[in-house]
């Protein structure tokens, strides 16, 4: 199990008998946090307490129910009640569900600003920690990033509780282990390790939790974070750890032996290891048919090929190797590059720039300010560029074709803008020569990545006759449904 | 880190020594060639070349021909590029039309040009225009759409499936004028007519021997090339039958033809057996074609013929001491020994050599016997 995070070396104070020097404490830590609410009680007996929590982090009427009038509605003495220690309180007094005594203060303050209620009495070095844990949430949400027109429609949220009790709804099993631990010096961040005991190999398991535990940075704030901190090769352009918003694809990456790693404040849960054949993987191929299913996976291999290398290839034909191109076909080009000033190189170059901004602009904007963006975009390029000379139609064509592509793998699309720059830029300089070179390169770097140890072109490279049913094609969902485990 | 940089050098070295680079065109710049026609020069020069090239679209589109004299490639193109103001691409080059005139004095230098020339590797077509000047099939009119240097080529090819033109291109050509048998193949056009009247048609096939034009080989005569070298299939013939007086329609459906070579009394003797099967078309009268003796009349008809097609072949070999039929593939090949020996007379060896032409044919009807028998009743 996990260790709980290290001091900061901030905090370093005691909980005290003396109720006023821990409110004195208190004022001290939380100096000028308005948020935070220092509740003091006296019971009808005048014996002390302090009830402090995170305002808005909380349920109110818990704390009220099941904290303040139990405290202030009790007589220790006309009850005839002498409790040795706070575990007396716990079990006989309050009536919250989950209490925990805590000697450390550090770790008390830690909770209070995770959403708990911690309570000083007077008289005891410890103080109990309630769970009382209750904020404004968007409820479950539809996912945005992975959308599906059969199988469920709910999506992770950014509650790690609530996002770990979808994966537990899904796999009802004792295996699923959940293990938690906070990270962030400052921030506290609660990060959960989930896995499927008997389907994941023990060595990742460990793996990942050295890595997490490894962790030593101030502030966490998203499951990307993370990403960045523990996988293999954080300087290449592809992504070696996956990132998921849908609890029924995590669920089964967990039942192929995958680990989950969920961050609180995101909806994006990570699996650890993603393979290079995931990322033409959508959860819809295994509710639709295989054949269909094996279709659409050809197609966006398809297009992902076509998405990084078209804009190459077009720069070098048109540029080098025109004797390549169908005559009737090299006619048309002419005839539409006729009178535009710029390189085709210059023009593709243009186009993706054009694109990536684009896309940038809709993302980032209003939803009722993006579609009026969009118009402009589209009407500006497609039509006044054209008309005007400044870019030539067939430009225009390609890069469309290179947009629409690489909107069906949206997974890869932060590797696919770099691979694309990269390939038009050899294209550009040296011919379908350079994009030969330009592939074996990006293979051959494929080839050497690994996720948490395991090969990243599996089960392609090494081959791995088990894992093929399910790579680029699959087999029957029979097959597929009856193995667990990650090869 | 001393492999990375070592893979590093060679990888820059190799994209550099690439040249790609330097041979960057822009699609505005360069000027579309669809076919080149090659006329003798005048005034000293070796060449008059003239290119039909793709017109700008400012131009109202379609295909203009310019033409320079030159005695190499590169003048000629330099020419037409001062003229057209756009560099002449010969990677879509189409065809190479060469004038008689000039193929009897260097055909030879024409085809080296264009084989040299990296844009197209040597897989256009290549023809010789009988008669007329070569420029002129350049702005032959033919009533379609595409270019005259297209309808040149479609009708070549429409030729060498269908009929006796042999299937050919810059790089067959030069490979045959580099063997011992130092001979070539080329088609041959002729425009008749002027005018709107004017008619482009396929009239023989040229035998270029060493450097120039020797000959043109007859329709019947190509024929019996094709019957030797195997590539009848998919053509058509007509065949008179004297037993039933009638001409047959026939498409040759698989052909084979299967040569031996071998030294008699020091001579050289080559065995030709040609199998074949077709398949009839049409016929001009009413004949059963499905009863037996029929049937045996057509099949020895069409035997005779074939043979009678390749001995006229050999014979015009015979008469020139040109290996058109490639025979010196078939027996140096195997005997590489004796190579010396016929290096400068393998012509000589084959006009004394001695042939033996031996057909067999048999029909081949399509679809099912029942259908073939409510079609011939």
């Amino acid at each position: 199990m996990f260790r709980n995070s290290r001091n900061d070396g901030e905090i370093t104070k005691t909980i005290h008998k003396n109720i006023e020097k821990n409110y004195q404490q208190l004022m001290e830590t939380f100096e000028n946090c308005f948020d935070i609410v220092k509740r003091r009680l006296t019971n009808i007996e005048g014996r002390k307490v302090i009830v402090t929590f995170s305002d808005g982090l909380v349920t109110k009427d818990s704390i009220a129910e099941n904290v303040i009038r139990p405290f202030l509605g009790f007589s220790f003495d006309k009850e005839g009640f002498s409790p040795r220690n706070l575990e007396d309180l716990k079990e006989k007094l309050l009536t919250a569900v989950d209490i925990k005594p805590e000697a450390d203060f550090q770790k008390a303050v830690t909770k209070c600003l995770s959403g708990d209620t911690v309570v000083f009495v007077d008289g005891y070095d410890q103080a109990l920690i309630i769970q009382t844990r209750g904020w404004p949430n968007r409820g479950i949400p539809k996912p945005d990033t992975q959308q599906a027109v059969r199988g469920p429609k709910e999506g992770f949220t950014e509650t790690l509780l609530f996002n770990v009790a979808l994966l537990r709804r899904k796999i009802r099993s004792p295996k699923l282990k959940t293990e938690i631990l906070q990270k962030g010096n400052l921030t506290q961040t609660d990060i959960c390790m989930v896995y499927l005991e008997g389907a994941v190999q023990e060595e990742l398991v460990e793996k990942v939790r050295k890595r997490l535990q490894d962790i030593d940075v101030e502030y966490i704030l998203e499951s990307g974070h993370i990403e960045q901190l523990i996988e293999d090769n954080p300087r290449t352009v592809f992504s070696t750890i996956g990132n998921n918003e849908k609890p029924d694809i995590v669920a089964a990456k967990l039942i192929k032996g995958r680990v989950a790693v969920i961050v609180d404040g995101t909806p994006f849960v990570l699996t650890i290891p993603m393979l290079f054949t995931e990322t033409f993987q959508v959860v819809e191929d295994y509710y639709t048919r295989p054949y269909y299913a094996n279709f659409l996976r050809i197609l966006r291999v398809i297009a992902y090929v076509l998405t990084i290398m078209l804009p190459g290839i077009y720069v070098a034909l048109v540029t080098y190797h025109q004797e390549m191109i169908p005559d009737q076909l090299l006619e048309t080009l002419i005839r539409a590059s006729e009178g535009v000033p710029m390189q085709p190189a210059v023009e593709m170059f243009i186009m993706l720039l054009l694109y990536e901004l684009l896309r940038e602009s809709l993302l980032r904007l209003p939803a009722s300010l993006g579609s009026t963006v969009g118009i402009v975009g589209v009407l500006i390029i497609g039509e006044a560029a054209v008309g005007a000379n400044l870019i030539g139609a067939p430009s225009v064509v390609i890069a469309a074709m290179t947009f629409i592509t690489s909107a069906v793998v949206n997974s890869a699309i932060d590797s696919i803008a770099i691979l694309r720059i990269l390939l038009l830029v050899l294209a550009a300089a040296f011919g379908v020569y350079g994009i030969l070179i330009g592939l074996f390169m990006i293979l051959a770097h494929l080839c050497t990545l690994r996720s948490f140890g395991y090969p990243y072109m599996l089960p392609l490279a090494p081959i791995r006759w088990k894992g093929l049913k399910d790579s680029v094609i699959r087999t029957s969902t029979k097959q597929i449904l009856k193995r667990k485990g990650l090869l | 880190m001393k492999q990375r940089r070592l893979i590093c050098l060679l990888l820059a070295c190799s994209l550099l020594l690439s040249g790609c680079v330097y041979n960057a065109n822009r699609l505005a710049d360069i000027g579309i060639v669809k076919g080149v026609a090659f006329d003798t020069g005048e005034n000293g020069e070796k060449y008059n070349m003239t290119a039909c090239m793709l017109r700008s679209a400012e131009d109202d589109g379609g295909y203009i021909n310019y033409s320079a004299m030159g005695s190499t490639l590169a003048e000629l193109r330099a020419g037409i590029s001062n003229m057209s103001e756009r560099s002449p691409f010969l990677g879509q080059n189409d065809i190479i039309a060469v004038s008689e005139e000039l193929a009897k004095k260097d055909f030879a230098g024409v085809v080296q040009a264009f084989f040299a020339s990296q844009e197209k590797y040597g897989t256009e077509q290549i023809a010789i225009i009988e008669g007329a000047s070569a420029a002129d099939v350049l702005s032959y009119e033919n009533g379609f759409s595409q270019p005259p240097p297209v309808s040149l080529l479609l009708l070549i090819k429409n030729a060498a499936t269908h009929s006796f033109a042999v299937k050919t291109n810059v790089k067959n050509v030069q490979n045959g004028l580099k063997g011992i048998g130092n001979t070539a193949l080329v088609p041959v056009c002729r425009l008749e007519g002027e005018g709107e009247d004017a008619r482009l048609t396929v009239s023989g096939m040229g035998v270029v021997k060493g450097k120039v034009l020797t000959g043109i080989l007859q329709p019947e005569e190509a024929m019996g090339v094709k019957w030797i070298s195997g590539d009848m299939e998919d053509t058509f013939h007509t065949i008179y039958v004297p037993e039933l007086q009638e001409d047959f329609g026939v498409e040759i459906v698989e052909a084979e033809t299967n040569v031996t070579a071998e030294k008699k009394d020091g001579k050289l003797h080559f065995s030709i057996a040609i199998q074949f099967y077709f398949s009839i078309s049409e016929q001009s009268g009413s004949a059963n074609t499905l009863a037996e003796q029929n049937q045996a009349y057509i099949l020895k008809a069409a035997e005779a013929r074939a043979e009678e097609q390749a001995m006229m072949a050999i014979d015009k070999m015979k008469e020139w001491k040109a290996d058109f039929l490639n025979l010196a593939a078939i027996y140096l090949n195997r005997h590489p020994e004796e190579i010396e020996a016929y290096q400068d007379s393998w012509g000589d060896a084959l006009a004394e050599g001695t042939y033996s032409v031996d057909a067999k044919s048999a029909l081949r009807f399509q679809g099912t016997p029942e259908k073939s028998e409510y079609l011939w009743e």
